[in-house]
């Protein structure tokens, strides 16, 4: 069970993730802290807290949907904040106008609001099929433009409402049933039950599309990133395989349009999503690790908390606290600094000097640095830099596929490892394995 | 150096007919349709005001786009950073013109963007050069955000009114009145884009910028310094930008976002345009200008609400007939 000394603290972790026992340990833990610890146990989950983990986690499902087009096959899209704001308008107008004159419960509201991304998708993905780089990242962008436009459209004003947008009216409170176990004061259980309704869907969607890219699919999708020419040799139906990478990653990006909608905004408008959070989703896939799940899930995260932190950092005072018992804070020797640069060492350079912008301002610059910083010395997101800590891959075998100009190369590479048999003849790699003859009869003196 | 010139000089033959006649059609087909449209209601005023206003939108797009396709053309990366480069820029004119006069303030603040692209190419884009390309697009996004922050910071967030190196009154050709800064924006344009094509056509260090985006490997076996060279696209790129951020800082004023929108139909322009083509992003920038200065005053089915949208409907049905832009050369080799 301990850390053998000649072996990598990720190898301890695979060869723990081997043993049954601990893998039950482990999934009972996680989902205990998923579905008890995050959400109720009060230390860690006052209201806004409880509210952020929704937002993040409405996040993480776009960002996932856009990893699969994106880091999988290589699609890029500044489109998808277009097609989230189609699913919430789809599901908004299927809950208070209805689909054919039926009014729809809310959980087939957000399965209609699938269906109508994944169409979205599809009309989007043909004409996509042509176009690469920029010239794909601008005809999506147009996407991400138009939407909000189209539903400020006079001619469609009376299904969504012109610029005010719809209002859902919805109740977000638990079904009986589920009152004792959600629990708390009535604001703290509709928080509660608002993370419920986006967080499980959200692990669903991300076991599905964990499992999805180690299926058939997925290794298409990664072939055809590759390389298409070589994917269209071995058969694959490149055309048909990127529509469907755009079809689910726009199903997806809709869903948590919608599901966003449903948690937090009682009322959907069409400056609900605008480009800059088609920014936020790029952002978020490239940070946490391109070409990987976990990855999306931990840059929504850098994006769902980085303000919050960097005004902690820009803050007169630095309070360490936990939940809403606060334990002690310091004067913040930042702030100090920048007051410095601001009033006593700015260079003036006008001679009236009219009203500057506060320390709050800064929090853009220090942002953007971090992307940078981030980009410089993580080029595979937190999630190639946690592999590497983790020893999953010595840094050298890190280094050589630094140049292949793919992250996913990089992940891949465990599929690439020769398979050995029980002779320990090579199959070939666990993607591509040799047809397996029959193995010749052991002789009497090697049975066992 | 010689096997590079045979190269670059074969791609760099003229257009076929058959080219030329396809990419007129598409750039002038969706213009076509919207004239007899907004000629149906016989109001031939109008129209000319409309394609005026159009080509002097158009003009200021263009110019940024130049900026856009001179980085991509020697670098290969497409920089969201540019609009705010020159926003920044725009405004250490602003704290020179409380010193010196505009003739002494303008190649200062061009001479102040070439250095800022140049470090800003050493210090930070050199680190990403090898790594993924999405890689270096999330650092061009962290440039865009550290100067809007900063000349947020430093500048405050007042709109300031900016002066024109050109008349400030208008002119009048026929019944329709343009500015004279329409005008002369218009002129820049067309200029800089071509000093910009004889400097990639007809010098030594043109052709060696070209190489290097190209082909890195190769044009430093032949002798091409690509760091210098790439160091060199950049603080040209920049230059350009600052050119066009005051141009276009008189019109909007100058704020610490008066470059978003600019620059996202800039980026339309230089797609459509071609992303490796001057002339391309002149094109398509008064393309989209005029395209949507003319669908915004169609009444029927309130277009003139969406014109916005018929615009990029106009752009993307061009990228999907030529994948590589009107005059692009060749398609984007990564992704």
């Amino acid at each position: 069970m301990l850390r053998q000394p000649d072996e990598s603290w990720g190898e301890w972790a695979r060869r723990l993730h081997r043993n049954d026992t601990v893998r039950a340990i482990v999934t009972i833990v996680g989902l205990a802290i998923f579905i008890y610890i995050l959400p109720q146990w009060s230390l860690f989950s006052p209201i806004f807290r409880i509210t952020q983990l929704t937002n993040l986690a409405g996040l993480a499902i776009i960002a996932i949907g856009l990893n699969l087009l994106t880091g999988y096959n290589g699609q890029i899209s500044l489109g998808h904040s277009g097609i989230a704001l189609a699913g919430a308008y789809a599901m908004g107008i299927a809950i208070t106008i209805g689909i054919a004159g039926v009014e729809l419960h809310p959980i087939l509201a957000v399965l209609f609001a699938g269906a109508v991304g994944a169409a979205i998708g599809i009309l989007i993905g043909i004409p996509a099929l042509r176009l690469t780089g920029p010239y794909l990242a601008i005809a999506t962008l147009a996407l991400a433009i138009a939407m909000p436009i189209i539903l400020k459209w006079n001619q469609i004003s009376d299904v969504t409402g012109g610029a005010t947008g719809i209002q859902l009216g919805i109740n977000s409170l638990p079904p009986e049933f589920l009152e004792d176990f959600v629990g708390g004061t009535p604001e703290e259980q509709a928080a509660r039950w608002r993370y419920y309704v986006v967080a499980f869907p959200a692990l669903i969607m991300g076991i599905i599309a964990w499992n999805l890219t180690r299926t058939r699919i997925g290794r298409a999708w990664v072939a055809i990133r590759d390389s298409e020419v070589g994917a269209q040799q071995m058969g694959i139906n490149v055309g048909f395989y990127k529509t469907l990478a755009f079809s689910i990653s726009s199903a997806y990006a809709a869903i948590g349009g919608a599901l966003i909608t449903y948690s937090n905004l009682s009322f959907i408008s069409p400056e609900s999503f605008t480009l800059l959070d088609s920014i936020a989703y790029l952002t978020a896939i490239v940070v946490g690790g391109l070409a990987t799940v976990p990855g999306a899930a931990l840059g929504a995260a850098f994006i769902t908390f980085q303000e919050e932190i960097i005004d902690w950092t820009l803050a007169d005072e630095w309070t360490f606290a936990i939940g809403s018992h606060m334990l002690f804070a310091i004067p913040s020797p930042l702030s100090y600094i920048f007051g410095l640069i601001q009033n006593e060492w700015r260079w003036e350079p006008w001679p009236n000097p009219e009203p500057a912008g506060n320390i709050q301002d800064l929090r853009l610059p220090i942002y953007g640095l971090i992307l940078i910083l981030v980009m410089t010395f993580m080029p595979y997101g937190f999630w190639g830099f946690f592999k590497r800590i983790a020893g999953w891959r010595p840094w050298k075998e890190y280094g050589r596929y630094r140049e292949s100009g793919s992250a996913g190369a990089y992940f891949d590479q465990r599929l690439r490892q020769p398979v050995l048999d029980r002779l320990g003849r090579n199959r070939g790699t666990w993607s591509a394995q040799t047809p397996v003859s029959p193995d010749p009869p052991l002789r009497p003196e090697e049975e066992p | 150096m010689s096997v590079l010139v045979d190269r670059i000089s074969q791609r760099a033959q003229l257009f076929k007919p058959t080219e030329v006649i396809s990419w007129l059609a598409l750039a002038f087909g969706p213009l076509l349709l919207l004239s007899v449209a907004v000629l149906a209601e016989d109001d031939w005023d109008l129209y000319s005001q409309q394609v005026a206003a159009g080509l002097a939108t158009g003009s200021l797009y263009a110019i940024i786009a130049l900026a856009l396709v001179l980085i991509y053309r020697s670098t290969d990366i497409v920089n969201f950073g540019q609009g705010e480069m020159a926003m920044i820029c725009t405004f250490f004119a602003w704290s020179f013109l409380t010193r010196m006069d505009l003739v002494f303030a303008i190649p200062l603040t061009l001479f102040v963007a070439f250095m800022m692209g140049a470090i800003i190419e050493i210090v930070v884009i050199r680190r990403v050069e090898n790594a993924p390309v999405l890689n270096a697009v999330i650092v061009t996004l962290g440039l865009f955000v550290i100067f809007n922050g900063m000349a947020r910071w430093i500048y405050g967030p007042i709109p300031r009114p900016f002066p024109t190196p050109f008349d400030e009154g208008n002119v009048d050709i026929g019944s329709i009145t343009v500015a004279w800064h329409s005008v002369g924006v218009f002129a820049t344009a067309l200029c800089v884009s071509l000093l910009l094509f004889l400097f990639f056509q007809k010098t030594k260090l043109g052709l060696a910028v070209r190489a290097t985006a190209q082909n890195p490997v190769a044009a430093r076996l032949v002798g091409v310094r690509v760091n210098r060279m790439l160091t060199l696209g950049w603080g040209m790129s920049s230059m350009v930008g600052a050119l066009a951020g005051m141009l276009v800082a008189h019109i909007l004023q100058l704020d610490f976002n008066f470059m978003l929108t600019v620059l996202i139909f800039a980026f339309a322009a230089a797609v459509l345009g071609g992303l490796d083509s001057p002339a391309g992003a002149i094109l398509g920038g008064l393309l989209i200008g005029v395209v949507e200065n003319l669908a915004g005053a169609l009444e029927f089915y309130d277009i003139g609400q969406i014109k916005t949208v018929v615009a990029f409907l106009a752009i993307v049905t061009v990228l999907v007939i030529r994948p590589s832009g009107l005059l692009g050369r060749h398609g984007a080799r990564r992704v």
